[in-house]
């Protein structure tokens, strides 16, 4: 249909999802008029539908069809689209519900009406046949109730004798009792019912020490509107009820609930109003909700709130005590839980401060255990550099047995003790040589052998002292890449002296 | 018994009496060998002896011992009913459904006497039509407590079973007394059935009349009424008990 594709998407989807839940048989122009006459409400139209107001929409949907078409309503398709408009009543001619409705805007034309007709009158003596079996197994299953149970065959609905009374959940048979009481008597007298199931009312009274009053109604009593009328009604009782803040729950013995409170408050006559209240169990402090007062029948007004009064008074003091012993509970609870509060903030401070204890010495710990790290690695340091001369000297002492032929440098070094010593450095020997050989001149002299004496590892060896050239002064910087002959300083021959530098570290 | 309200005849004099009648008249009965004048038969004591006042009597009184078990059973358990509506309004129910049946029962096996190859059924004595217009009232008024399956037949792929609820039970105690007397029985059951859906739906008069002056059948003074609860009851021990224990509860 084009006056479908024309609407706009959200108006599409909900012709689309009409067409799906209703199993939309006839025309879809008429699922869309029937759309917008309930203004695109999909919940309205869907319920226009089952109720079968269709019929009552065909009218009313043709006349505003064509008013909407002659204000320019909808401006697209659906005034092009001519034929689709005043198609549709002819459409819902085929659905024979719709057709006398239909018949007082447009008389029917001529051929289709004779053939229902005629059809109709066909078929008469099956219509009657089936109408009379019909109400027949009506009027049977009016009197035997059970009967379409047991056959499984429902009689159609006409007007209902009686519907089974479903079961639902406490609340809403409360809200149905409440609703009940306040739609026949009206709702001025202010009387305020427990919205909820006798087990949550018994609970809410517990909870709160309040009394409970339990009214049983049959509403097939000759009593029962009497006693609404002259007890729940009455200014007097009302107030009585709200003065001593009175939970009030009311029920139907024709709901399964109220039936078995009835039979559990051993009630033998109707109406019966209960007053329960909490009381403490003997030798424990366990509340148990117990019957003070029972009024079984229709009393007067007054009569009915002495009752009342007295067995509220009667038990007062107990519910007091009852709120005392709550009070208490709940002052001690109050009490446990400031000291639990209070002992558990010591104990994190106690805790925190044995943690911050601990982080100290671990930190002194840490620092011991550093500086002895730091005095080993010193230690091995030493070692390795007392190891390292040794090494450097036997490689010194080496190096002076090969090499007699290459030209030397002489170099006159004085060391801080105040000797000057001379010695002679091959050509090709480094500055880095000239260190080594001052640092290494001590052993130099003796005759020890350091052949042996391995390179330590992990070991760079820094010089503690400098040697410089007095004359310009100039320090030469131990290093291995200049060699003695590049340095004019001390070649062919020079004098340096040693200057000891301050280790900062110290 | 069959019906969870509290034990004893409090507050339904009207069935105490009803049960007390069913009870110890048969004894009477039978002890002054009064039988013969209860129980309705059209042939010969209405057409031939005009005796008239059968009409009246023939509900007082079973002759039957397993009819007087069943029937007190079940008015035992109606009693709810009393309860539920009023002892005013019960006794002037029973009394509207008793002068009902007095006139249909009578017309009914008439009717069917008229019936070609029919002889008028034997009507047997007793209540049985109250009992069964106070069923129809019990299955108004008093809600299902729960409902069961009972399992008829299971094969691998098919499982047939049909949902019952509490009030069969007391249905089937009422069904006892439409066995003994076969035709008979079940035209007054019937009719005590109908009489009591038709007085419900209001299509037979008589659902509002009540006992004129009546002088407070109950018998309890205004003062018994409120009940000051002496030795304190619980009300909160077990308010809904399990099915089973419901079920064993009921054959107690």
């Amino acid at each position: 249909m084009s006056s479908i594709e024309s609407l706009p998407t959200d108006q599409r989807e909900k012709v689309e999802s009409f067409v799906s839940i209703t199993d939309w048989k006839g025309d879809p122009a008429l699922a869309v008029v029937l759309l917008q006459s309930s203004q695109w409400n999909l919940e309205l139209a869907l319920s226009r539908h089952f109720d079968g107001a269709t019929g009552d929409l065909n009218t009313e949907t043709s006349t505003q069809t064509q008013e909407s078409s002659r204000q320019g309503f909808s401006p697209g398709d659906f005034v092009a689209d001519d034929d689709d408009i005043p198609g549709i009543p002819h459409s819902a001619n085929t659905n024979s519900d719709n057709h006398e409705v239909v018949d007082t805007n447009h008389p029917p034309s001529g051929p289709s009406y004779f053939q229902t007709r005629l059809k109709s009158l066909l078929l008469l003596p099956f219509t009657a046949a089936y109408k009379a079996v019909s109400s027949i197994f009506y009027v049977l299953s009016t009197v035997l109730p059970f009967l379409p149970r047991i056959t499984g065959i429902y009689p159609s609905n006409r007007g209902a004798a009686h519907s089974e009374r479903k079961s639902i959940n406490p609340r809403d048979t409360a809200a149905r009792f409440i609703r009940h009481f306040e739609d026949t008597y009206g709702n001025e007298h202010g009387l305020e019912m427990f919205e909820g199931g006798y087990s949550q009312a018994l609970d809410t009274a517990k909870r709160d020490l309040r009394f409970l009053v339990v009214l049983l109604m049959s509403p097939a009593h000759d009593d029962t509107p009497a006693f609404y009328r002259d007890i729940l009604c009455s200014a007097q009782v009302v107030a009585f009820l709200k003065e001593n803040h009175v939970i009030v729950w009311g029920g139907d013995v024709r709901e399964s609930e109220a039936f078995q409170v009835a039979s559990q408050l051993k009630c033998t006559s109707f109406p019966f109003s209960a007053l329960v209240a909490p009381s403490p169990r003997s030798g424990s402090n366990i509340r148990e909700m117990i019957v003070l007062h029972k009024i079984q029948h229709l009393v007067t007004a007054p009569r009915w709130i002495h009752a009342l009064e007295q067995g509220i008074n009667g038990h007062r003091g107990k519910l007091a005590s009852l709120a005392m012993d709550q009070q208490e509970r709940d002052l001690t609870r109050r009490l446990r839980q400031e000291q639990e509060e209070a002992y558990e903030r010591s104990l994190a401070q106690d805790r925190a401060r044995d943690q911050q204890r601990a982080r100290e010495r671990e930190a002194v710990a840490e620092a011991e255990r550093a500086a002895a790290e730091a005095e080993r690695h010193k230690e091995l340091q030493a070692q390795k550099r007392q190891q390292w001369i040794k090494w450097r000297a036997g490689k010194i002492k080496e190096k002076k047995e090969d090499d007699a032929s290459t030209p030397t440098a002489r170099v006159g070094i004085r060391v801080p003790s105040g000797t000057r010593l001379n010695c002679k450095f091959p050509a090709y020997s480094t500055l880095e040589d000239l260190y080594a050989y001052v640092e290494c001149h001590e052993l130099l002299n003796g005759d020890d052998d350091f052949s042996d004496v391995e390179k330590p590892e992990d070991y760079d060896h820094e010089y503690s002292f400098e040697l410089v050239s007095p004359m310009p002064r100039k320090v030469i910087k131990p290093v291995t890449d200049v060699t003695v002959q590049e340095e004019p300083a001390i070649w062919p021959n020079g004098a340096l002296n040693v200057e000891v530098v301050d280790e900062e570290e110290d | 018994m069959f019906v969870a309200t509290n034990p004893g005849f409090v507050g339904a004099p009207v069935t105490r009496a009803l049960v007390t009648i069913v009870v110890c008249l048969p004894v009477f009965v039978s002890l002054l060998e009064l039988q013969p004048y209860f129980g309705l038969q059209m042939v010969p004591f209405i057409t031939a002896y005009h005796q008239w006042w059968r009409l009246l009597t023939w509900q007082e009184v079973y002759v039957n011992q397993s009819e007087i078990i069943f029937a007190s059973l079940a008015l035992y358990n109606l009693r709810i009913v009393e309860r539920l509506l009023g002892s005013r309004q019960f006794l002037s129910y029973v009394l509207v459904v008793l002068m009902y049946t007095s006139i249909f029962v009578p017309l009914i096996s008439a009717f069917i006497g008229i019936l070609p190859f029919v002889s008028i059924p034997y009507i047997p004595s007793g209540p049985t039509a109250l009992i069964f217009s106070l069923l129809v009232q019990y299955r108004e008024l008093v809600p299902v407590a729960y409902k069961f399956k009972f399992l008829l037949s299971s094969t691998s792929d098919s499982v047939t079973e049909v949902t019952l609820t509490d009030k069969i039970f007391l249905s089937l105690c009422v069904l006892q007394l439409t066995w003994t007397k076969y035709w008979g029985s079940i035209i007054i059951a019937f009719t005590g059935w109908t009489v009591g859906v038709l007085l419900d739906l209001e299509i037979l008069p008589g659902k509002g009349w009540r006992v004129p002056l009546f002088f407070r059948f109950d018998s309890r003074r205004e003062a018994e009424r409120i009940e000051a609860v002496s030795e304190e009851e619980e009300t909160d021990t077990a308010f809904q008990r399990p099915l089973t224990r419901q079920i064993i509860d009921t054959f107690r």
